[in-house]
């Protein structure tokens, strides 16, 4: 088994037994290790409250020395997620690979990360758009400028996620 | 796997491996007496370096001899590459914070103050302050200001945090570059009589405890090497120029030009604190070790720095793919297996227990919120919301973990659903209407 395979089972495990409340993060298939599901909980309080937003999660073969990719599977609208639903945040970047040139001394991806810290960044990133970044442009200026707007449109989002009728 | 982190543990290695310790230990009274010794004539030559003028030539041979005595001794290489008038801009590599002053006693220059150090200090130690602290635009433009009007040159440390200068550079800032176009590369490199080899500084060691070290061993030796002035080729980017003198320096000083930066030198040094708080059983500096990454510089145990025993480096390796196995365990199996490979194993499938610690210094923000929040709404408990997502065992096979995992999926779906309609009993109504 490679150590990559081996860290990989050992967060599996981990995350199986005790993840963080609202996560859930697995291989979509044992048969490839490297490529996960992730079931996020939108954060309490936000505009994200309650929707169940999958996601996939891919691993280089070197993990955990370089980062995995996170791309969102469902509808996302958000400032930091690239419209066909890339995650763009610093704890998924290694250090000196900064595309945004916006991320000076913030947490980036190192093998002390994990994927249970990349899910948790990413939860605080949807209660809290990083400004600077903008993945997603009209998401970021709609932010900016038209909150209410915005809130709408992730209703619509957390709705569509659980399955619910929009109206 | 881990070769980014080796490379990280070599920049900032400390010092003297066990039998180093003999000449010390024997020589430490010796060194006591003249530390005594020295931080009066030390008083003397602070005074004399705060009374002379900057640059005149008395003052620096008078400061020079007195550091001399002081056990702060300068040598130069490569003299003809020595600064020539027109050239304002002296980067050196970071080795110490005494660096400056090595430079400054054989090419007087100044240094911006980036540091918190006693403002008192800031004149005679040659630091000036150009405004840091109100943000790089105003720096850059008194920088320049002061480049325009004034002889004496300016020394910036472009790595903005020390290493030991023996296995590699750290990634440039791109600052310093922008102030001038042509810089005077200078290579420092620190070294101390044998057999007392202590190391001028370590990670996370304070200005103070370097000093006392400089002033109790016999004496330190700073070598500074000149390289030629470079100058910024046109149409070359500040990084691209950065990264050329960068590369420079580090074949002058035959180590890597490596793309690490300050910022995961801070990272290293907690996750090493955060290592070191596994060793003491006491909460406390646990606690404190998870505050902040400020307090954790202060309170890395300096003897787990200094074994660089095989198991303590394996042990590493171990943490890097399991962080959350405490390092005890890790070390307790690999004194048994001897084998990276063999431990992970064994710690996977569970031959050897232990009790997970939390990997993560400083959770996210939003999950501490989130706790506080739900721990709010005192009518639902967490568990009928069906938020835990944690099955109760880990499946031996794979087909049983996928189950589990399948089940959990759609419980967490459904029971977030059910909680949406809870808080919007306005959809169900709509619902129940079609």
């Amino acid at each position: 088994m490679s150590s990559a395979l081996r860290r990989l089972m050992a967060e599996y495990k981990q995350l199986t037994l005790n993840p963080p409340e609202g996560l859930i993060a697995g291989p979509v298939d044992e048969e490839n290790f490297f490529e996960w599901e992730a079931l996020i909980t939108g954060p309490e309080e936000t505009c994200f409250e309650g929707g169940v937003f999958p996601a996939r999660l891919t691993f280089p073969p070197d993990y955990p020395l370089s980062p995995p990719k996170m791309q969102f599977t469902c509808e996302m609208f958000h400032p930091n997620v690239y419209p066909d639903g890339r995650v763009c945040i610093s704890i998924l970047h290694a250090p000196g690979d900064d595309p945004m040139g916006y991320e000076s001394s913030a947490e980036r991806w190192s093998p002390v990360q994990s994927v249970e810290k990349v899910l948790l960044s990413v939860i605080s990133m949807l209660a809290e758009p990083n400004e600077e970044s903008g993945a997603n442009v009209d998401a970021a200026k709609m932010w900016r400028e038209d909150r209410k707007q915005f809130y709408a449109i992730a209703d619509r989002l957390v709705r569509k996620s659980l399955n619910l009728p929009l109206n | 796997m881990c070769f980014a982190f080796r490379a990280h543990t070599h920049l900032f290695d400390r010092i003297a491996n066990q039998w180093q310790m003999v000449p010390l230990v024997i020589y430490f009274p010796i060194g006591l007496c003249l530390l005594i010794v020295r931080v009066f004539i030390g008083l003397h030559a602070f005074l004399v370096a705060s009374l002379l003028p900057k640059s005149s030539v008395v003052r620096c041979f008078i400061i020079r001899t007195m550091c001399a005595v002081l056990g702060f001794i300068v040598r130069e290489e490569h003299m003809h590459f020595k600064r020539k008038v027109g050239v304002k801009l002296l980067v050196a590599n970071h080795i110490t914070d005494f660096d400056h002053l090595a430079v400054d006693l054989v090419l007087p220059c100044i240094v911006p103050i980036i540091s918190d150090s006693p403002k008192f200090l800031n004149w005679s130690l040659g630091l000036h302050d150009f405004g840091t602290k109100n943000g790089g635009d105003t720096f850059t433009q008194n920088v320049k200001h002061y480049l325009s009007s004034c002889e004496v040159p300016i020394l910036m440390h472009p790595e903005n945090a020390t290493t030991n200068g023996r296995s590699g550079l750290l990634k440039f800032n791109s600052l310093p570059f922008t102030l001038d176009s042509i810089v005077h590369p200078l290579c420092i490199s620190v070294s101390r009589p044998s057999p007392l080899e202590v190391s001028p500084t370590v990670l996370g060691s304070r200005w103070w405890s370097d000093l006392f070290w400089i002033l109790l061993t016999p004496f330190t030796v700073f070598t500074l090497k000149y390289l030629e002035s470079i100058h910024q080729k046109e149409g070359e980017s500040v990084d691209e120029f950065a990264k050329r003198v960068q590369i420079e320096m580090a074949s002058a000083m035959n180590v890597a030009a490596t793309n690490y930066t300050e910022a995961d030198k801070l990272e290293y040094m907690k996750r090493i604190a955060h290592s070191a708080s596994d060793n003491s059983s006491s909460q406390h500096q646990q606690k404190q070790t998870i505050i902040s990454s400020a307090s954790a510089q202060r309170n890395i145990s300096n003897p787990l720095l200094e074994s660089t025993s095989q198991i303590e480096r394996m042990a590493i390796r171990v943490k890097e793919v399991l962080p959350q196995v405490p390092i005890e365990v890790v070390k307790k199996d690999l004194a048994i297996t001897a084998n990276i490979d063999e431990t992970i194993t064994r710690l996977l499938d569970g031959t050897i227990s232990y009790k997970a610690e939390t990997v993560v210094n400083s959770r996210p923000e939003a999950q501490t919120q989130k706790d506080s929040q739900s721990s709010n709404q005192s009518n639902i408990s967490k568990s009928e919301l069906g938020l835990n997502t944690s099955a109760k065992t880990f499946g031996k096979s794979a087909f049983e973990r996928m189950r589990s995992y399948k089940e959990r999926k759609e419980a967490l779906i459904e029971a977030s659903r059910a909680r949406y309609l809870r808080k919007h009993p306005e959809i169900l109504m709509k619902m129940a209407k079609r």
